[in-house]
């Protein structure tokens, strides 16, 4: 299924194509598929960012040479090729894993402590008082429509339906869109659609006013 | 390996999880008031980040400090999982966790999307896998066994990027320069039309205005001044990006001319991309001037001033990208 000619022959076809032609896409996400088999696996936390490296540059130097030497089937197979580059990737993380550990006595961030374990997310909560402020800076406002547009703005035909009671109702805890929609007497897909057009972008709005982006 | 959802092809592509893009689903994770939603959050943040770094692989450029899921207040007010991709749209990039066998679509991504992806997250976090695409939804839940295979996304975002190319005007390769005096006279190159008319045609209108203009007009003078604007498509590789450029040509009797260039971002974009440069050429090609955006601005400028006959390039540099066009005072 894997053999390496039929790996070379994609190389050939994905190399005949222009980056970013949807031809090109296809066949260097079928070398993906194929070639992730066969790569060197290792537990070490920063495995997954030397393999992440890996994919950027067999696909940025496979067919041009973009951040490095460009690939030359004649020289090694894709596989060897690859690994020989997830490897030295894997030796900086090592070295960079030694540097912060003398930089630092403790970890950053007592979240990643154990990268083996599986981490209930519920543990990776914060305490309460780091919960921004932002909810507050929404509620308040959307409560006092300080944008004149969150009462002015109406669902058509429900003249009751603004952007502001929308708004509130979407606050987390959110009304979910089915109590909403029972509610109001308006189907799902409009309210959503509404909400999605008219009042997203306030939201955008107000973000950027507050410096939040 | 890492127990993953049970593949509903063997299409899926697999993909790491890097050690930063944990950290970020982390802290927008924090951010949020109820458990529930931060777990929302995180899984979503995390399937957008894979996307996008598979996009960078396959060169379609994406950008996340645009995307609503990179946006704090939107994160929090919508369940939102979407990707920019400039000049095609968003992508909304949907996690399914392990033994799931249907991805939650939730009414808040049912509009404004390019298409829909759907991203496996391994239950170490370590891992992900894109198992497959579908270009819309209409139910809250989508079976992951209805899922097109993963590069059926490519064809779909070929075509759409080639309709959306089309209904704009291609820039034609500038040969002969735009005599700007010309302008003066209410004479104008095609492709250049009055900002009014071109900032009518789109989705977002964005502020354009001079401020050395009205200094020069507050101060009394007598100037002569004429503002025309071009719709500009750079084609980077498989997407477009779209930029509006201004130029504001000021007569300053009897020998001087002040040129103002504006590169504002198109097509309802807020910001210009990082790092995108306006360049003003000297006739040797030597750099006269520069400018380049940062992180979320909204526009880059440039002011100089020369003589009748005096010819210089604008030039608009992204990557590989290039737009030059010649002019002469």
């Amino acid at each position: 299924m894997c053999d390496f000619q039929s790996i070379q022959d994609l190389i050939a076809e994905a190399c005949s194509y222009p980056p970013g032609h949807p031809q090109r896409q296809r066949r260097l996400t079928k070398i993906v598929q194929l070639v992730s088999k066969r790569l060197w696996t290792s537990n070490t936390p920063y495995y997954q960012d030397a393999l992440q490296q890996t994919w950027i540059y067999f696909c940025q130097n496979l067919c041009e040479a973009k951040t490095g030497r460009a690939f030359d089937p004649t020289q090694a197979n894709v596989v060897t090729w690859l690994n020989a580059y997830l490897k030295r990737r894997l030796q900086d993380g090592f070295i960079d894993q030694q540097k912060q550990q003398r930089l630092f006595v403790k970890p950053l961030s007592a979240h990643f402590k154990d990268e083996d374990a599986v981490v209930d997310p519920v543990d990776r909560l914060p305490a309460r008082p780091d919960v921004p402020p932002l909810l507050e800076e929404v509620e308040t406002w959307a409560e006092k429509a300080l944008d004149p547009r969150l009462k002015s703005i109406r669902l058509s035909q429900h003249p009751q339906v603004t952007c502001q009671l929308l708004i509130l109702k979407r606050l987390p805890p959110e009304v979910p869109w089915k109590e909403l929609s029972a509610e109001l007497q308006i189907p799902v897909g409009t309210l959503s659609s509404f909400y999605q057009r008219h009042c997203l972008p306030l939201l955008r709005e107000f973000g950027r006013s507050q410096g939040y982006l | 390996m890492s127990q993953l959802v049970k593949p509903t092809n063997d299409q899926s592509v697999p993909l790491p999880i890097p050690e930063a893009a944990r950290q970020v689903a982390d802290q927008f994770a924090q951010e949020q008031s109820t458990l529930a939603k931060a777990e929302a959050v995180r899984l979503n943040t995390l399937a957008v980040w894979v996307t996008h770094a598979y996009c960078q692989m396959m060169s379609i450029p994406s950008d996340l400090e645009t995307s609503d899921s990179w946006n704090p207040i939107i994160r929090m007010m919508s369940n939102v999982a979407d990707l920019q991709l400039p000049g095609i749209g968003q992508l909304e990039c949907r996690p399914v966790r392990p033994g799931e066998s249907a991805c939650l679509t939730p009414p808040d991504v049912w509009d404004l999307r390019v298409g829909y992806v759907v991203v496996a997250i391994a239950e170490d976090w370590q891992t992900a896998q894109l198992l497959g695409f579908t270009p819309g939804v209409k139910e809250e839940s989508l079976p992951l066994d209805q899922l097109q295979p993963p590069e059926v996304l490519f064809d779909h975002l070929f075509e759409l990027s080639q309709t959306q190319s089309k209904s704009r005007s291609l820039t034609p390769l500038a040969n002969t320069p735009v005599y700007l005096e010309e302008w003066l006279k209410d004479r104008v190159e095609s492709g250049w039309q009055t900002v009014e008319a071109l900032l009518a045609s789109q989705p977002t209108t964005p502020l354009v205005n001079f401020r050395g203009a009205e200094t020069a007009l507050a101060a009394g003078g007598t100037l002569s001044d004429v503002r025309r604007a071009k719709l500009i498509d750079l084609a980077i590789q498989l997407g477009r990006l779209a930029f509006i450029l201004v130029v504001n040509l000021q007569e300053d009797p009897p020998q001087r001319f002040h040129v103002g260039l504006q590169l504002h971002p198109a097509g309802g974009q807020p910001y210009l991309p990082p790092n995108i440069e306006l360049l003003v050429l000297e006739p040797d090609g030597g750099i006269f001037m520069q400018a380049q955006a940062r992180q979320a601005d909204n526009y880059i400028q440039l002011r100089f001033s020369g003589e009748p006959r005096e010819s210089f390039s604008v030039c608009i540099q992204l990557g590989n990208a290039r737009f030059t066009e010649a002019f002469v005072i």
